[in-house]
């Protein structure tokens, strides 16, 4: 927590000190002033308090109840022309606890038309989910993908803490867009008290776990004029043991491929909207101890690969001229979660969820959905806003 | 993983059909900003209306998208233009 709050204080010391010195160039008092209160002006109003709340209830055969309650503010700011600074508390109330966690926080300096250099805690660049989709404003359905999030089925990374070089590229009538990273390693959990997480890594550390940093990225690829189809790849490794430990040797590779297709189509009378991603983690063999082992001396070991899928279709009939149906979205998505065999407590989850939405606004939504997973079949219902 | 691949493949196959009924190709220079807006923005989430926003709160806005969304340069600029003339 120290750190974090270090990092955004050492990046706010920053870019005020970079803005206050452009300003001592000016040569004549009196622009300088004047310069310097415009200055004044436009750095207090390039501020906009955004994010998202949601509110969700859960019924099965079981229970019934509110539950995942979260307020999540964004604060933006431009302070000059070529710095962006965005910071996301994630707010939340789970059961009986408040959760507060930074999302994310940092400063991007647009070095030049193809080049953005961010730095601080940032959503991993890694597939698709997490980095664009997972707000409840922008999320079609209640719930995550299994195998997308921070829990321990999460399968890749979720934020970095680090330095990322990213940038958009025309290229005729298709274009790409890359985004390079370096950051702090994951960090593998060894601990026999929670034998469900042996072998699985959590990400956006602030302390330096491995003695080298992380490197990863992705690439994306706009084929058409449109910009109606992306495909994407993602690759990121690194050490991931403590290095401390003997576990310091441990790597972990990891790549994710993804696909986003979103086009209005006459045919159909409205938005067809495709999302795919393939997430795909390897951990380096390692012997962890046996918590069902009562003397404690025989580790076991595992393939440690696991692998998560999903993929999903949505429909909004936008160009139908019935004001009410126009604002109706059938949703479809398939997810699966593959633990590697071995591990501990290790079941394959296949997750099928059917979401029927309907938008108030651009970014205030109604959405019903119901999830079918093995003998866990929940109805949800969700209101979300962007604001 | 026999699911998976159906699945996907016909998602695929789906989606090659819609996409050679829809190919025409401009330059994104050749490209008005409305147009830009219309094709970029939904490509994550519902597009916003041009009244949704100030002039300096588009700005803002633009340029998260920038960094977020990694728009080029040049989307980025026509696209604010025509959603501060919207204002
Ligand atoms: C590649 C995906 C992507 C594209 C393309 C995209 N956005 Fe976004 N947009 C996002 C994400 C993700 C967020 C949520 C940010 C967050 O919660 O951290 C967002 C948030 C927003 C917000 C809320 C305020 C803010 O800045 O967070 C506005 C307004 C917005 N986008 C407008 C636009 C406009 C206008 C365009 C088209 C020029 C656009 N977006 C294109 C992904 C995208």
């Amino acid at each position: 927590m120290r750190t974090k709050i270090f990092i955004t204080l050492l990046s706010f010391s920053l870019i005020a000190s970079a803005s206050h010195a452009q300003q001592y160039n000016e040569e004549l008092i009196d622009s300088l002033i004047k310069s310097k209160a415009q200055a004044q002006v436009a750095r207090n109003s390039k501020f906009l308090i955004s994010g998202y709340t949601n509110m969700t209830a859960r019924f099965s055969k079981d229970e019934s109840s509110f539950s995942n309650i979260s307020l999540v503010p964004i604060l933006l700011w431009k302070p000059s022309e070529k710095i962006l600074v965005e910071a996301e508390l994630e707010t939340g109330l789970e059961g009986s606890e408040t959760s507060i966690e930074l999302g994310y926080a940092d400063v991007s300096f647009f070095v030049n038309k193809y080049l953005t250099i961010r730095t601080g805690k940032f959503i991993s660049p890694f597939g698709i989910f997490q980095d664009r989709l997972h707000p409840s404003w922008i999320n079609k359905l209640p719930t995550f993908p299994v195998g997308t999030g921070e829990d321990e089925l999460g399968v890749g990374p979720t934020s970095e803490i680090g330095v990322d070089f990213r940038g958009g590229v025309p290229l005729g009538t298709a274009k790409m867009n890359y985004s390079v990273f370096l950051a702090n390693g994951a960090q593998l959990i060894t601990d026999p008290a929670e034998p469900e997480k042996q072998g699985t890594l959590t990400y956006g550390n602030a302390e330096a776990i491995s003695k080298k940093l992380t490197a990863g990225g992705r690439l994306g690829l706009l084929p058409f004029s449109n910009s109606s189809l992306e495909l994407g790849v993602s690759y990121r490794t690194g050490n991931v043991g403590d290095k401390n430990s003997t576990y310091k040797n441990v790597g972990a590779q990891m790549y994710a491929f993804d696909l986003t297709y979103v086009h209005q189509l006459e045919f159909i009378k409205g938005l067809f909207d495709v999302k795919a991603q393939y997430n795909k983690v390897n951990v380096d063999k390692a012997a962890y101890i046996d918590p069902d082992d009562q003397t404690g001396n025989t580790p076991y070991t595992f393939d440690n690969k696991r692998s998560s899928f999903f993929t999903q279709a949505a429909y909004k009939p936008t160009m139908l001229q019935n004001k009410f149906l126009k604002k109706a979205e059938l949703v479809f998505r398939y997810a699966e979660y593959n633990p590697p065999d071995g591990a501990k407590d290790a079941d394959d989850i296949k997750q099928y969820t059917y979401g029927l939405n309907y938008w108030f606004t651009w970014r205030t939504v109604l959405k019903a959905a119901y999830q079918s997973q093995k003998d866990n079949n929940v109805f949800f219902l969700q209101i979300a806003v962007g604001f | 993983m026999k699911r998976k691949i159906i699945i996907t493949a016909s998602l695929l196959v789906a989606t090659l059909i819609v996409i050679i009924q829809s190919c025409v190709s401009t330059k994104v220079t050749d490209k008005s900003g409305n147009q830009l807006w219309s094709e970029n923005c939904q490509r994550c989430h519902n597009t916003p209306p041009s009244s949704a926003f100030t002039n300096i709160q588009w700005e803002i806005v633009n340029t998260h998208m920038k960094q977020r969304a990694m728009l080029t340069d040049e989307e980025y600029k026509k696209i604010l233009d025509f959603m501060q003339q919207g204002d």
